[in-house]
């Protein structure tokens, strides 16, 4: 399995647990497994733990038990900015001192790119989210759907080798969420990148997934492969 | 939602009585200070004047020493609550700010008791720490504003958003890149704010600079307060120094403003978990309690034990008349009796004209709403002296209504003194009010009086006993006005403790000027308490 998992840049989480000081362990030897370009979607109530397990494959939570490999590479010891890893929170997490393209190319001087060279990267990937006029809004000017967008170029500019979506659309009204939703996917699968959604709303996981996986207990359990729209 | 504008005989009715008061006694006084600043033209040149201008320096110098030495205080403070879970961290934090709203002779006598000559320190150490009145007027800057300000910073860390943080994290940012790129940038307008407001408070400073202070150093208040005592009285000159003084407190509140401005609405995260407390955090914790304690204590001490020997002497000659040592002319009941007298009285004015202001200014649109705030912020940035000094041009001898000596004049400026906190309390609480619940009290047949007695109040209850905790603290602290406008007749605890310092040429007289230290730190403390227990949703000013 590493061995595929190395030659398509998969998400690998392994028998991972999680336990808050002073409370039953909330993820026990939760496992899953997402292949690059896929979008794998955990479902589960509130409080089940989906967005404890993005948190600890992030690095947000570095004291888990178990494995996280990408690219059959484990990162478990490598703290949040050196794993590759992208997040989409939902609260879209703006900055709000730094106006919509000073949000994308934040993330660019970490890559590496030249000064000279991030205003046209964050400019292409405003672009790419369709939001290349508004470039110059403050955050607060930009919709919920707009900073959502803005949010995804952001973490996208960063050339993650995984993207995970805590919940992003969870504030957006319905017609908003099913118009955005595809079309994340769609641009995530373009990049080549594993992503794993978390969302409590079924119907949406299995209109979009590959694969569905569902939190019982603090484990992950295969509800499906959908094959995903979009 | 817009609130329901009332009918405009009402609003009429509702902002008359601010206006009136507000006008005569504020907005007259002041411009009959500026009156007497402007023609005086000699007391212009005195002012540009070499020694005028030195002093003025090293005004400057203890105040930026004053912010420096506070923050050094107050920023490891306000970290060690924001980052340890540490019990009781909200009780520890209110112990440390009250300095602030304590009597200025808790501090000036603390410092000296436990730091300079004579002090604690020297006791255990053999020599004072504290010597050169700068060095005193500096470290009781900071002991007074140290607990305020780590307050402030407390509240500011507290919205430090975590979840910026986090996203910053996850695009390649190390947490110290995090911080200095998406945290600092948001919270330095509080941080700036607060030493700003550190300056204002040590800049315009007049108990602590004239109890310590000595001829070394003056500020702007002690150079005016300077030049209405003696024979020659300077009116001219003093009304120079109040015309600067305001221009400089006006230009420092609008800065701070500004920056307050400046702050992003950012939410507090109750959900954020803090470091455990280790043995050594509470021990720092409970060590700092008790340095910020110990000047306080000084005081307490210095009221039971004169010249080495624990006595209860001092208190016999202060509340005893007949006693040999008993200052002539001073009856301590009368004097307690006066302080309460004018701390209720302020009390109740600066609320009355708090309320009918805040329900006046409902009927108004968002502008004029605005700027009436906006002017009822004015006598902040005008110090208790100030007003006291215009208080003496406008209502002493040979003005229209001659007020000198009466109770009424001292009510008065107290009241000017405590409307701005009572006014930074009360009107966004009730600005802030859900007006929903009044109209379905209205739809449930409720009528005017009865939504105000039976909706609001309910929600305004903390709020306005914690602006009466306020009100007191500031009446019962006052020492400006209270100096200038009172008279042997009328005279309140404050300025008797001055009378008795300027006697005390001898341990025993410091000593009753403790006792009477102790006394007003007790009901200031009461006053504090209140103001704590009632504090509206953790409101600071």
């Amino acid at each position: 399995m590493t061995q595929d998992a190395r030659a398509d840049g998969a998400l690998e989480v392994r028998r991972l647990s999680y336990t808050y000081p002073g409370w039953p362990p909330t993820l026990r030897e939760a496992s899953l497994r997402i292949p690059a370009g896929q979008s794998g979607f955990l479902i589960g109530p509130s409080g089940s733990g989906k967005s404890t397990l993005l948190r600890c494959v992030a690095g947000l939570l570095p004291d888990y038990a178990g494995s996280v490999l990408v690219g059959g590479e484990p990162i478990d010891g490598h703290p949040t900015h050196r794993r590759g890893v992208g997040m989409l929170f939902q609260e879209p997490a703006l900055f709000p001192h730094l106006d919509a393209l000073g949000n994308v190319a934040f993330g660019l001087r970490y890559r590496g790119v030249p000064r000279a060279g991030r205003r046209d990267e964050a400019l292409r990937w405003l672009d790419a989210v369709h939001l290349a006029d508004k470039a110059r809004s403050r955050v607060d000017e930009l919709s919920g759907g707009q900073r959502q967008r803005v949010a995804l170029a952001r973490t996208l500019a960063a050339k993650p080798r995984v993207v995970l979506l805590d919940e992003p659309f969870g504030a957006l009204d319905r017609e908003l969420r099913d118009e955005l939703g595809p079309r994340v996917k769609r641009i995530l699968a373009d990049q080549s990148v594993p992503a794993l959604w978390v969302t409590h709303d079924r119907e949406e996981a299995f209109r979009l997934a590959d694969r569905v996986w569902r939190l019982e207990d603090g484990a992950c359990v295969e509800a499906g492969a959908s094959g995903g729209t979009g | 939602m817009r609130p329901r504008p009332h009918p405009w005989t009402r609003t009429v009715a509702l902002l008359a009585a601010p206006a009136v008061v507000l006008s005569l006694f504020f907005a007259l006084p002041l411009a009959r200070t500026l009156e007497a600043a402007f023609p005086a033209a000699e007391a212009w040149a005195w002012f540009s004047d070499d020694y005028v201008q030195k002093r003025l320096r090293v005004a400057l110098l203890q105040a930026v020493l004053s912010v420096a030495l506070t923050l050094a205080l107050a920023v490891p403070l306000a970290w060690h609550h924001h980052r340890r879970a540490l019990p009781w961290s909200r009780v520890h934090l209110a112990v440390h700010a009250a300095p602030f709203v304590l009597p200025v002779f808790v501090v000036a006598f603390g410092v000296r008791g436990l730091l300079g000559p004579g002090g604690w320190t020297e006791s255990l150490l053999g020599a004072p720490l504290v010597v050169s009145p700068l060095a005193s007027v500096v470290v009781a800057h900071a002991y007074y504003n140290y607990g305020f300000a780590a307050r402030l910073l407390h509240a500011t860390l507290e919205r430090r958003p975590h979840g910026l943080e986090d996203a910053a994290r996850t695009l390649g940012a190390e947490a110290r890149g995090a911080f200095w790129r998406v945290t600092f940038p948001l919270l330095w307008p509080g941080l700036a704010s607060v030493a700003l407001l550190v300056f204002l408070f040590s800049f315009t400073s007049f108990g602590v600079v004239l109890i310590l202070g000595g001829r070394e150093v003056a500020t702007l208040e002690t150079l005016l307060y300077g030049q209405l005592g003696g024979v020659f009285r300077r009116l001219d000159r003093a009304a120079v120094l109040g015309v600067v003084q305001l221009a400089i407190n006006v230009a420092l509140l609008l800065g701070y403003l500004a920056l307050r401005r400046r702050e992003p609405n950012l939410p507090r995260d109750p959900a954020r978990t803090r470091l455990p407390a280790r043995a050594r955090d509470l021990a720092a914790q409970w060590g700092a309690l008790l340095l910020g304690l110990a000047p306080a204590a000084s005081v307490l001490v210095g009221a039971f034990r004169v010249r080495d020997r624990w006595t209860l002497e001092a208190w016999r000659a202060v509340f005893d008349t007949g006693h040999p040592l008993h200052l002539a002319g001073f009856d301590p009941w009368k004097a307690l009796d006066l302080s309460v007298f004018y701390a209720a009285w302020s009390m109740g004015l600066s609320i009355g004209l708090t309320l009918l202001l805040a329900y006046g200014l409902q009927g108004l649109g968002r502008w004029p709403r605005r700027v009436a705030e906006a002017a009822a912020a004015l006598p902040l940035g005008t110090s208790s002296l100030l007003i006291g000094f215009g208080y003496t041009l406008t209502f002493g001898a040979g003005a229209a209504l001659d007020l000198r000596g009466t109770k009424t004049l001292i009510v008065l400026a107290h009241t000017l003194v405590a409307f701005p906190f009572t006014a930074r309390v009360l009107l966004p609480a009730l600005d802030q009010r859900d007006r929903r619940l009044d109209e379905a009290a209205t739809l449930l047949g409720a009528r005017p009086f009865d939504i105000v007695r039976r909706v609001h109040w309910p929600q305004l209850r903390a709020p306005l006993l914690a602006a009466a905790g306020f009100a007191l603290a500031m009446s019962l602290g006052d020492f400006g006005a209270s100096l200038l406008l009172m008279r042997r007749e009328n005279m309140a605890l404050s300025v008797w403790i001055e009378e008795h310092r300027g006697r005390a040429f001898d341990l025993f007289t410091q000593a009753q000027a403790s006792v009477l230290t102790v006394v007003l730190m007790a009901l200031a403390t009461l006053a504090y308490v209140l103001v704590e227990r009632f504090r509206a949703g953790g409101r600071d000013l």
